[in-house]
């Protein structure tokens, strides 16, 4: 007796498992049957960097990065986009081993993800790299400023290009600066720069502008960006897939450009016309 | 598919984070000593039933136990983050949160932890002491101190040993978790070499192979130590 | 202090923290079924000692022991697909993060049920198989009838640790970008710009849970009258008490 009853809980454990397996898989699998002539794109994405791709109320993915490429894939009926969130760190790894096709999460270049990533040549936003400091800060107007002083500079997340440039100029300058990775969420930075515990953290001029509102922020941007770079979309190299697609979502991110459909965009999730003119 | 494991990477990331072993150690010796002690005193609190105290502290150790860390962690610093400054002032503390390093906090979370875990070990080991035991020591005329040192621990330690040894692989292994609210510990020290590159892989094996290595040098102390308590166990004769 | 912790906030997380919670769920199931599968094996081969296998299940689960679930996560995730591809040729690149979280967890818990398991049956003294043995029952027998029986007996506070562990444990997996009932908390603090009260709910969702299931497998010992305990001098199992990094 007793035994049956732990067979039949294992088999209900080994029946829900089999079912969640099985729900996952449907749910990639079934768009796929919908449109068995169109090629299946995945991209990846981030769930978490509003207002680029985030969860809305109702747990559906949107943002600017969503909603232009989902533009872009009304113009290109060869290809069906399918959207995965991923943890920001895994974007760009899950690209280089197959599990993506396009990387969209506002990507700056630098020289290192050139090397082994393909850029499309279509800019999507304007994303120059400022250093952020409390609002009554009038002696950090630079890396160098801040060098001087030994501070303590708030990076992004591991594979964020502001990691990268602040770790390559510290490296450079005589490692003066400490990095410190950026935890949790933006709540925590304004907060950690607010108490002191950072000297600076590193963003755009126009998420700055959104913190002073949203957040009540006391900060502001200051002196020249040190990384002037547009956000890209990326594609794996050496690979037929990714050449083709890059063509293709360049001549359609082209066109939307010149009949304002991605200025509209911008107007409406980042509140201002972001498009670089290229 | 372009991928290539890169081992001379993986070997220099070895390296690294050979380097943050020191991090680890002291994110998981600390509160393993201090969750002893702490530990130690909430068992007996519990043990002896002291009244109001026992409660309190029942029911700390019971809802911490089934919260993950990383929420509690999270919290912490969160809260540290948002409160400590009105607080400190309260107290009149000379510090603000700027002095608090996440390094501090993630040690004053897993202590809490290794607290709660350790001790519910200690209640266990004094448990297992039968309560015959403490009645005979006392009736040949033991102070109680006596009775701790040559009854009580000689029979508790043997109980005691192996079940802290599995805490502190537990404690090294969930230090890696201090790596979620930004301490540079041995994963995040990897990770800062990958950022250029984003050879991640490389970065966590290196510090898996790390993690491995101490689990297991954790696990053979603890059975050499497991060895010498044994001698005062149930086999009878010393 | 007035706006550390907003508790209408924090009423109005449960909603959408539980609307995740078949994911955080799911993990767990998967986990505990195939773990339990591939645990056994471990254990098999390990018990009965069978060349090759047995050295090499040593190594495993002394390995999957000794990495943070942090580690494995990633690791499985980046680096199975690159083995698989190696050793078939088959790509399972494509396959939802989900099910390679699945997969992360799987490995873990296996490598700590067949420790459970080993142990367990360990446990059972040997005369007990001598006797059946002695009454004529065949091997299969005698572990079916005699031995299986006390072993659950003995593994069953164990294995409640494992999976109250194994719970909380998935609190992780929101790492690798799975939206459960964690990875959700994301995408409420970027609409409310705020996270604590997200993290204090979710914080109080898991402590239900691992009290409900600590419940069950208290009342499973009963059931099946676990091995007394309390008994004086009676060394309790390793696993048999819970341990930090849950």
């Amino acid at each position: 007796m007793k035994r049956n009853k732990l067979i039949v809980l294992a088999i209900t454990l080994v029946a829900l498992a089999a079912l969640a397996l099985a729900g996952c898989q449907s749910a990639t699998s079934g768009d796929a049957t919908k449109s068995a002539a169109k090629k299946k794109i995945v991209i990846g994405t981030g769930s978490a960097y509003k207002p680029y791709c985030f969860l809305d109320e109702k747990n559906t993915l949107t943002g600017f990065e969503v909603e232009v490429l989902k533009k872009v894939n009304e113009k290109l009926p060869q290809y069906e986009f399918e959207f995965k969130t991923f943890d920001f760190n895994a974007i760009l790894v899950s690209l280089e081993t197959g599990k993506i096709d396009l990387a969209a999460h506002q990507f700056e270049v630098n020289a290192e993800r050139k090397n082994k990533f393909l850029y499309g040549d279509e800019g999507v936003t304007v994303y120059d790299l400022k250093l952020v400091v409390k609002e009554d800060n009038n002696d950090i107007r630079s890396l160098a400023d801040l060098a001087v002083k030994n501070g303590t500079i708030e990076v992004g997340a591991a594979s964020a290009n502001k990691t990268y440039v602040v770790d390559k100029w510290n490296k450079e300058n005589g490692s003066k600066l400490k990095l410190v990775f950026a935890a949790a969420d933006t709540t925590i930075t304004l907060q950690n720069l607010d108490s002191g515990k950072t000297d600076a953290f590193v963003n755009i001029q126009r998420n700055v502008d959104d913190y002073k509102k949203t957040y009540n922020a006391k900060i502001k941007a200051v002196g020249e960006p040190i990384s002037f770079s547009n956000a890209y979309y990326l594609y794996r190299k050496n690979d037929e897939t990714g050449a083709q697609l890059k063509k293709d979502v360049d001549a359609v991110l082209k066109q939307l450009k010149a009949d304002g459909t991605l200025q509209q965009l911008s107007q409406k999730w980042l509140g201002g016309d972001y498009i670089p003119k290229n | 598919m372009g991928f290539q494991f890169d081992f001379s990477f993986l070997l220099y990331e070895i390296g690294v984070g050979i380097r943050f072993v020191p991090v680890v150690l002291l994110l998981s010796v600390l509160p393993l000593v201090a969750g002893l002690l702490l530990g130690t005193a909430i068992a007996l609190v519990r043990l002896l039933r002291v009244p109001v105290l026992a409660g309190v502290l029942t029911v700390m150790v019971v809802f911490l136990r089934g919260v993950p860390l990383v929420l509690q962690l999270t919290i912490l610093y969160l809260a540290v983050g948002l409160s400590f400054d009105s607080v400190a002032q309260f107290f009149g503390l000379g510090m603000t949160s700027k002095d608090i390093s996440a390094t501090w906090i993630a040690l004053v979370g897993l202590t809490v932890n290794a607290t709660v875990y350790l001790s519910e070990v200690m209640r266990t080991a004094l448990q297992s002491v039968g309560a015959g035991q403490y009645e005979a020591a006392y009736s040949v005329g033991m102070t109680t101190s006596q009775v701790f040192r040559r009854i009580v621990l000689p029979q508790a330690l043997p109980v005691a040993v192996p079940l802290i040894g599995n805490n502190f692989i537990g404690l090294i292994k969930g230090s890696s978790i201090a790596s979620l609210i930004s301490v540079v510990e041995v994963i995040n020290a990897t990770l800062y070499e990958a950022s250029g590159n984003y050879k991640f892989l490389e970065a966590y094996v290196a510090v898996a192979l790390i993690y491995w290595v101490l689990c297991i040098s954790v696990e053979r102390l603890t059975a050499l130590l497991e060895n010498r308590v044994g001698v005062y166990g149930n086999s009878g004769v010393v | 202090m007035e706006n550390i912790f907003l508790v209408s906030l924090f009423w109005d997380c449960f909603p959408s923290l539980l609307s995740r919670l078949h994911v955080t769920l799911a993990i767990v199931a998967a986990a505990l079924a195939l773990g339990a599968v591939l645990g056994t094996g471990v254990a098999v081969a390990r018990l009965y000692k069978i060349p090759v296998l047995a050295p090499l299940a040593a190594v495993y689960v002394s390995f999957i022991r000794g990495i943070p679930i942090l580690v494995l996560l990633y690791i499985v995730y980046i680096g199975l697909p690159l083995v698989v591809a190696g050793l078939t040729g088959v790509n399972i690149n494509r396959w939802d993060t989900l099910v390679f979280v699945m997969i992360a967890y799987v490995i873990n818990v296996s490598a700590f049920l067949s420790e459970i398991i080993r142990s367990a049956v360990g446990g059972v003294d040997v005369g007990q198989s001598e006797a059946a043995y002695a009454v004529g029952m065949t091997r299969w027998q005698a572990f079916r009838r005699i031995v299986a029986p006390q072993a659950v007996r003995i593994a069953i506070p164990a294995l409640g640790n494992t999976v109250v562990s194994l719970l909380k444990d998935t609190s992780l997996a929101y790492t690798l970008g799975v939206i459960d009932v964690i990875g959700v908390i994301n995408a409420i603090s970027a609409s409310t710009h705020r996270s604590l009260e997200a993290y204090a709910a979710a914080a109080i969702i898991f402590f239900a849970l691992s009290s409900l299931l600590e419940q069950v497998f208290k009342r499973l010992e009963r059931r099946l009258g676990a091995k007394n305990t309390g008994m004086p001098g009676q060394k309790p199992q390793r696993s048999e008490i819970a341990t930090v990094g849950g």
